[in-house]
């Protein structure tokens, strides 16, 4: 890799990490009246990062996403916090498992996977947490609202990859 | 023109199994109202209810007017309004008692996701509050006898 392949590597995901970091905290700002329900549009970020990067740097972002976004909203080390971070790991494995193994899947499905699996690994965490199988009350309504933002975001993932220019500029960080 | 045509066609072969999944989880999902509406439609008790205040997963001592315990809070011997404060997490939190139900009243945390639940009436339905580690558990009273059948 060249020195300025390099330099535009690491300016994109910088970009992408503000991106992911921005989305997440606006978010967080969104009330559904049910605790950890969000857009997920952060993860949005994260799953274009797949397709372009494939592993090592979307987990990364990823990462560092739930710490940092956790740091600014003042709940790093919360029950939040552990919820977050359970739901982000998961669902980036489930969305790399996705993009890698099940190729019949386009984002869409990839997306909905990573949802499904966020709204899933945050409701044990919490039942974990909290000692009690109670707060499964509000999984069904987690879980369909997940589908809908997995849905929504797998069709804008699948409009933003098609755009060639965007490709064109991350294979260029590639070389 | 010619060039466009299967490219359309396409939209739904090409994302038949992302539809699949979503039919599948959403149906699957979907069995789980299913079998809460069954659940409370077979599980309101006579006796009333209680609410168990848990605070990061253990049971908080809850001090009444006798100096008591009171947690579990016995909703069905509430009969006029009144409200206790605890301490969470972070913020204090004013839960409001009247017969048979209870609710948060006022929270201090950003997301005031407990608030909004509004008074919980029936069992089965908890009250969470993540920001301050705090779950309110709703069930029915056990000072009565419960039938099932």
């Amino acid at each position: 890799m060249d020195r300025r392949a390099g330099i535009k590597k690491l300016t994109t995901i910088a970009l992408l990490l503000a991106m992911a970091l921005t989305l997440s905290i606006a978010e967080s700002f969104i009330p559904f009246g049910i605790p950890g329900l969000k857009l997920g549009l952060a993860n949005l970020v994260i799953l274009l990062a797949i397709y372009y990067y494939g592993f090592w740097i979307p987990l990364a972002i990823d990462l560092a996403r739930v710490v940092v976004a956790s740091l600014f909203t003042g709940t790093f080390l919360g029950m939040g916090f552990v919820m977050s971070l359970s739901g982000a790991v998961v669902s980036f494995f489930l969305m790399y498992l996705g993009y890698r193994v099940l190729k019949f899947f386009t984002p869409v499905g990839v997306s909905i996977m990573g949802a499904y699996g966020h709204a899933l690994a945050q409701m044990f965490v919490a039942v974990a947490y909290l000692g009690s199988w109670g707060v499964f009350y509000y999984f069904p309504v987690m879980a369909l609202a997940s589908l809908a933002t997995g849905t929504l975001n797998g069709f804008l993932v699948e409009a933003i990859l098609a755009n060639r220019y965007l490709s064109h500029f991350v294979e260029m960080t590639k070389r | 023109m010619e060039g466009e045509e299967p490219k359309k066609k396409n939209f739904f072969l090409r994302h038949l199994f992302d539809f699949v999944l979503l039919v599948v989880l959403s149906l699957g999902t979907a069995s789980f109202f299913v079998v809460r509406a069954v659940q409370d439609s077979t599980s309101i008790p006579e006796s009333g209810l209680s609410a168990t205040v848990l605070f990061e997963g253990k049971q908080m001592e809850i001090v009444g007017e006798d100096g008591k315990n009171r947690n579990p809070i016995d909703l069905n011997s509430v009969h006029a309004y009144e409200e206790i404060v605890i301490q969470g997490r972070r913020t204090t939190l004013t839960i409001g008692l009247k017969h048979n139900a209870i609710g948060v009243v006022h929270s201090g945390c950003p997301g005031q996701e407990c608030v909004h639940v509004g008074w919980v009436e029936s069992p089965n339905q908890p009250i969470v509050c993540a920001y301050n580690g705090i779950y309110i558990d709703v069930k029915g009273s056990s000072s009565g006898d419960i039938i099932i059948g």
